[in-house]
């Protein structure tokens, strides 16, 4: 019986560790994620804190052995190829390009706001490649792209909740509710403008000048001289950083102080306030995460960036780091690296990561997770949540100093 | 159209104007002598605005007292540059030199990058956020300043080329480079030395930008751009006329803004510089071998 049993079992036995071998064979040496990101340029503080956040994600996966591909029964590590484009929507596309068709990629990782990140979707759709991004707001990403997305999914602020955060913030304190706005020519800049005159008078707060300008403008005492004589107590600007820089350092020269001064996307890397020290105190910027919020490694992950680069932590670490996540998810739940299989799987992401809940909106070419938002302000060197009270870390500095 | 907004726009103009001429004058000096527009300006303004960064942030110098730094090593850098790389090529067209000007601007952006990182960065100065009232209307002290010492500058540079002997042996040099071989003057050493001028100029220029606004390793190119203008409307190689073409794009602008948006800020401008070239091809005050 002994001996009829192993001539029956030792063949199958065989054909099965056959068949194993097989299949570890055809799994790839390493799953290649390639990503477009701003290291340069004007956006180059958003492309720090992208690649910091993406490349520790990969750091994580491959401490363990890799990504797990169930199709090939094993662990596979990650490399990520990155590329400079400059801040140049342009370079994204050229990049995209190179990483797909050159270099083979089998998942793409978003840049840095909505023209780098479009720029970059335009190719994943082409080519049918899965892309996950973040650091592109909600309304903006979709917008662009009305028969809407298929291949690329993106997760970070919805416009119209952060539009309000600064009305809701407002009311907590006494101003003469009129608003002026600075909004550059960029399709977040377009969206959040056109929010904030709809909303503004539901909330009570009338606009009483609105500045549109292109990117890249450098000198706004024109501008500036209308809003201060429009009697604007509040400022709510929507801008890169460099030209915010600007926009505030001329506001202080011009002797225009209004009591309170929101700056969305401008007044949120770090160097916003190394630049500015001091004057920066009391500044706001809408934000929709903070280490403090107790999101599974939240205050881990600001500890490990600040020490490896010795600089103040961004938000922005915390969603790319969470999209590298969810992309490498969505390729375990899928147990491949089939571009379908992958994209699909990307769309059943319902966990609440690092940077918070993340699921994506139901219907064709949504592809988007909302994070919930607030409002943080500059005190003392370091970003603190003032809004709402639930999630507060310090009070509310009003109106500037 | 409220009149008090275009004259704040002229007057903020007017005085960011001298920023504008201390920013293009080294441009305009070796255009003016060498016929050869350096395309590397822009980056000698940036490498000026990250040197002048590295000085304050580790002596905690004020930006304006870097500059006495800076003007010797720029000057020593452009001085090189011209004799090791440029003038070799100068026998060979122009087209040699302004690809070596283009090499060098890329490996200086890179540069940047590699030391510096990509971030904005600006020089902090608490005159960045003060005014000065001037006939009513409140204007940044900074443009005030460089209007100042753009002005100082430029009237210096002038002086320098019109009453020295080296400024003769430059005249002598734009106007006949071989006749003026034949005579005795070192051209090859003329050329060098309006190359390092130009670089010594840039490092007052970048500083006050750096001051004024923020920069990153790629800022040089749109102020390159600005400098071109400048160059052309004040007459292309004349000292006094940089400063005009100045002064004028800022006043034009600061009209500009006031009258049709900030958006159109250098639309304005450019479209002046379109006239000029259409009206007056050597600009306000060129003439061909004017320095």
């Amino acid at each position: 019986m002994k001996r009829l049993l192993s001539r029956i079992l030792a063949p199958i036995v065989l054909l099965l560790a056959a068949a194993g071998m097989a299949v570890a064979d055809d799994a790839p040496e390493e799953v290649l994620i390639g990503a477009s990101i701003p290291k340069t340029g004007v956006l180059a503080a958003f492309g720090s804190y992208a690649g910091w956040g993406y490349e520790t994600a990969i750091a994580d996966i491959n401490a363990q052995g890799g990504v797990m591909l169930s199709e090939y029964g094993k662990r596979v590590p990650v490399k990520l190829l990155v590329y400079d484009d400059e801040s140049r929507p342009e370079l994204v596309s050229k990049n995209t390009e190179r990483l797909v068709i050159r270099d083979g990629v089998h998942a793409l990782l978003g840049s840095a706001t909505p023209p780098l990140v479009i720029s970059g979707a335009v190719v994943a759709e082409r080519e049918q490649v899965p892309m996950m991004a973040a650091l592109s707001p909600i309304r903006a990403f979709l917008g662009a792209n009305e028969a809407g997305w298929r291949w690329t999914w993106n997760m970070f602020f919805d416009e119209l909740e952060m539009t309000q955060q600064q009305f809701l913030t407002m009311n907590q304190v006494e101003s003469n509710r009129r608003v002026a706005l600075f909004t550059d020519n960029e399709q977040d800049g377009v969206v959040m403008g056109a929010l904030w005159n709809e909303y503004a008078p539901q909330h009570g707060y009338e606009v009483v000048y609105h500045a549109k300008f292109p990117v890249g403008t450098t000198e706004y005492g024109d501008l500036i001289r209308r809003a201060q004589q429009a009697e604007a107590e509040i400022v709510i600007a929507q801008m890169i950083t460099p030209d915010s820089i600007a926009l505030w350092k001329q506001m202080q020269a011009l002797n225009y102080k209004p009591k309170a001064a929101f700056f969305e996307k401008g007044g949120e890397p770090v160097v916003w306030w190394t630049i500015l020290g001091e004057s920066a105190q009391g500044t706001m910027v809408a934000g929709y995460w903070h280490p403090g919020l107790g999101y599974p490694g939240g205050k881990e992950l600001r500890a490990r960036f600040e020490e490896d680069t010795g600089e103040l932590y961004s938000q922005h670490i915390a969603d790319a780091y969470a999209a590298a996540q969810v992309l490498l998810d969505g390729m375990e739940r899928a147990g491949s690296i089939d571009p379908a299989a992958v994209n699909a799987a990307i769309g059943e992401t319902d966990k609440t990561y690092v940077v918070g809940p993340v699921k994506f909106t139901e219907g064709k070419g949504q592809r988007s997770a909302a994070l919930p938002v607030f409002m943080l302000q500059w005190q003392d060197g370091d970003l603190e949540v003032v809004y709402p009270e639930k999630w507060a870390t310090k009070p509310l500095i009003y109106p500037i100093p | 159209m409220d009149l008090f907004f275009i004259g704040a726009g002229a007057l903020n103009g007017l005085f960011l104007g001298g920023l504008y001429a201390c920013m293009a004058l080294g441009l305009s000096l070796v255009f003016g002598v060498m016929r050869f527009i350096n395309v590397a300006h822009g980056d000698l303004l940036i490498l000026a605005a990250f040197l002048s960064f590295v000085c304050s942030s580790a002596f905690g110098l004020h930006p304006l007292v870097t500059v006495l730094v800076l003007i010797p090593v720029l000057f020593a850098l452009g001085y090189a540059l011209q004799r090791v790389l440029i003038n070799p090529l100068m026998g060979a067209g122009l087209e040699p030199a302004l690809l070596t000007a283009f090499g060098l601007s890329i490996i200086a952006q890179n540069s940047f990058v590699q030391i510096w990182g990509g971030n904005t960065k600006s020089l902090g100065t608490s005159m960045a956020e003060s005014n000065a009232n001037v006939l009513g209307v409140d204007v940044p002290l900074l443009y005030i300043v460089s209007f100042v010492l753009g002005s100082v500058v430029t009237l210096g540079i002038h002086l320098f080329i019109t009453r020295t002997y080296m400024g003769r042996a430059i005249r002598a040099a734009t106007q006949d480079p071989a006749t003026a071989m034949v005579m005795g003057i070192n051209v090859n050493r003329v050329y060098a030395i309006t190359a390092a001028l130009g670089a010594a100029t840039a490092a007052l220029g970048g500083t006050l930008i750096g001051m004024t606004f923020s920069f990153t390793p790629a800022t040089g190119f749109p102020w390159l751009l600005k400098g071109f203008v400048i160059v052309v409307l004040g007459g292309m190689g004349s000292v006094v006329g940089t400063l005009v073409g100045g002064l004028i794009l800022g006043l034009t602008e600061g009209i500009g803004a006031a009258l049709f948006g900030t958006g159109y800020r250098d639309m304005v401008g450019f479209v002046l510089f379109l006239l000029i070239l259409l009206v007056r091809p050597t600009g306000l005050f060129g003439h061909k071998g004017s320095g």
